[in-house]
């Protein structure tokens, strides 16, 4: 099988200014089907710019991006924004949440842009919220919603058109660590029911340690793959702290 | 990979509409050029086309083929003054009518009068003319008889009430016909009710009027030999274009007039005047269309700034939509779809705006309007028009931006 992501020699500058800013120096980096892994880096090592890329939300300067096999980095803007459609999910930091869409609408946004009919978004929009957890707040806007719900709504719209790729640039950078373990919980179950990969971009090294492999960057490179033994697991920490 | 946009119309115009809803205030003051041009539109063609058909109207009760001669020089400042309105008598009418190519002539003499039936008093005008009179106008006689040749020649003072005349001098249920009236004081008897034509001629009640026999109001009532006016009606639109000519031939012949002399009489072609006054008024709807529809250009100027607006507040909204996999069409689409729904949400309120203006102004100012399928077409196109072309350019500004830009714009 081929692997989700594969990446050759990916660079990535920007122009800013005079002097150019080379934020990614020749990454080499392969994730198989079905992996959960973390990004790891301190602010300014690249590890976002990474992640966008993967993400189809921008292009390398230079080098191969071949998802499942196929080159991304050849694909035109509608191509990349269809990927972004079907093969991806991407959950943010600050949530990216429609603020005048109620948490129903923002999940079935991805079906809207599919093509899916109404009444298939809704159902599929619905499970999915129940799921997160978040059922009876359907109707609520982002804005009456909790920080913690408000990343479970954004999560549900990451995976609501099936991605194959679920891509999170620090997810629980905006919460409290107990919501934030919480979230994690959930990525983790969810990698665990459907085997979906899973790519986490963090600073902090517990967070990086429920993942089943650590990829470390620094200044645009990579400096250290780790393959974690014994993940933590979200879920069972939490009861504990109960 | 064929670029393709799966959305669906339904659902780009739901989310439009939802867009317009988040903003009722703005997006009602946005629309509101657009809702003015396109009443002023309607309200200006419509009471140009009012205008229009009623000059038609005008046309076709006055009876077609029509030419009237009146006496005095084309232009003459003098008309009115002395001799020079004296000079076409009765017989000249006769002289007119035997020229080939003329249907029926009626000379008429006008003048007011006070009519009394009993205690009741009415001032009207009183004709003086032939018993062609009614086949030239294309009256009918209600009731009773319009006068005939007997009367003419017998100078019987006989009289034909116009509709309203009957209503100001009679009560209802008096049958007029039989009835002595007087005229200046003078007896006469009425022979017949015209039909009404229910409008006016030129502003007048063409309904306040009545007839006598010219001879009679020569004699009796004027004590004059001259006529104000001698209708001529040709056989046909070609013979009226000749009839000038002759009529010219023969009545400076029957006047006298040495050659260096001018005309001592003017011939009028009342269809052709019509026709101009027509023309202009048609002129003048268009003019005056025109100025409304600059107003719906400045309307799509704003609908275009309040887009632009938009599209700079909306640009997190727009990078949300991109990260989820809208396409740079889709986001074109839906601008434009939010920008075409506004326009056309304005039309549609101008076009009931509009209506509905027409309507009070026939009812309240009685001027008359005409609301046809043509205009409002036009205004919905206009409006359509006016929301893709201002609609478009920010529309592209929103699909070209770059989806990581504007997720991190604040």
């Amino acid at each position: 099988m081929k692997p989700v992501v594969e990446l050759t020699g990916l660079t990535k500058t920007f122009f800013l200014g005079e002097q150019p800013a080379h934020v990614l120096k020749g990454i080499n980096l392969t994730i198989p089907t079905g992996e959960m892994v973390a990004l790891m880096g301190a602010s300014g090592s690249g590890k976002s710019t990474l992640l966008h890329i993967i993400g189809c939300l921008d292009r390398p300067t230079s080098g191969i991006y071949r998802q499942e096999g196929k080159d991304v980095h050849l694909l035109s803007k509608t191509e990349m924004a269809g990927l972004r459609n079907r093969k991806i999910g991407f959950v943010f930091q600050q949530f990216n949440l429609l603020a005048r869409a109620t948490a129903l609408q923002n999940v079935e946004l991805p079906l809207l842009y599919a093509g899916v009919p109404p009444t298939e978004r809704k159902t599929r929009a619905l499970a999915l919220l129940n799921r997160m957890g978040i059922t009876g707040f359907e109707r609520h806007r982002p804005a009456q919603l909790s920080g913690g719900q408000q990343q479970r709504v954004a999560i549900a719209r990451a995976l609501v058109n099936h991605p194959v790729l679920l891509l999170a640039d620090e997810p629980t950078g905006q919460l409290d660590s107990r919501t934030g373990l919480d979230v994690l919980a959930l990525f983790q179950e969810l990698h665990a029911e459907t085997g979906i990969t899973i790519v986490i971009v963090t600073h902090d090294a517990g967070s990086a340690a429920l993942c089943e492999r650590i990829v470390y960057l620094q200044d645009g490179v990579i400096t250290r793959e780790e393959t974690v033994n014994n993940p933590r697991n979200a879920r069972e920490e939490l009861k504990k702290m109960d | 990979m064929q670029p393709k946009v799966n959305i669906s119309f339904k659902t780009l115009c739901g989310e439009a509409l939802q867009a317009i809803q988040a903003n009722k205030a703005r997006s009602l003051l946005t629309v509101m050029g657009i809702v003015i041009g396109v009443a002023a539109v309607i309200i200006m063609v419509g009471l140009g086309q009012g205008a229009s058909r009623s000059i038609t109207t005008q046309i076709q009760r006055m009876g077609s083929n029509l030419l009237m001669v009146f006496p005095g020089a084309a232009g003459s400042q003098v008309r009115g003054a002395g001799g020079a309105t004296n000079t076409l008598k009765a017989e000249d009418a006769r002289a007119i009518a035997r020229l080939p190519g003329v249907a029926r002539t009626a000379p008429e003499i006008n003048t007011g009068a006070t009519a009394s039936w009993g205690s009741q008093t009415w001032v009207t005008s009183v004709t003086g003319t032939t018993p062609e009179m009614p086949l030239i106008l294309n009256r009918e006689v209600e009731s009773g008889r319009f006068f005939d040749e007997q009367d003419q020649r017998g100078i019987t003072n006989v009289a034909v009430l116009g509709k309203s005349v009957v209503e100001n001098l009679f009560p209802l249920g008096v049958d007029p016909v039989g009835q002595t009236i007087r005229l200046n004081k003078i007896a006469f008897t009425v022979a017949g009710v015209l039909s009404p034509t229910g409008a006016s001629t030129m502003g007048r009640d063409a309904d306040d009027i009545i007839y006598v026999p010219l001879s009679t109001a020569q004699i009796r009532l004027l004590g004059v030999d001259y006529v104000r006016t001698i209708n001529v009606q040709a056989q046909s639109p070609a013979d009226l274009e000749r009839l000038p000519e002759l009529i010219t031939g023969v009545l400076r012949e029957r006047h006298r007039l040495p050659l260096n002399a001018e005309d001592d009489f003017t011939i009028r072609n009342l269809t052709a005047i019509l026709e101009a006054a027509q023309n202009a008024a048609g002129i003048m709807t268009t003019l005056l269309a025109g100025v409304a529809a600059v107003s719906l250009l400045v309307g799509g100027i704003g609908i275009m700034n309040i887009m632009l607006v938009s599209v700079t507040e909306r640009t997190r909204e727009i990078g949300i939509r991109m990260s989820v996999g809208a396409t740079e069409q889709a986001i074109l689409l839906q601008f434009l779809t939010e920008a075409v729904v506004l326009s056309l949400t304005g039309g549609a309120i101008g076009i009931f705006s509009g209506v509905t203006a027409n309507y009070l102004i026939s009812a309240l100012a009685g001027w008359p309007t005409v609301i046809s399928m043509g205009p409002i077409l036009l205004a919905v196109l206009f409006a359509a028009s006016v929301g893709i072309f201002f609609g478009y350019y920010p529309a592209r500004r929103a699909a070209a931006l770059n989806p990581l830009e504007a997720l991190r714009y604040e």
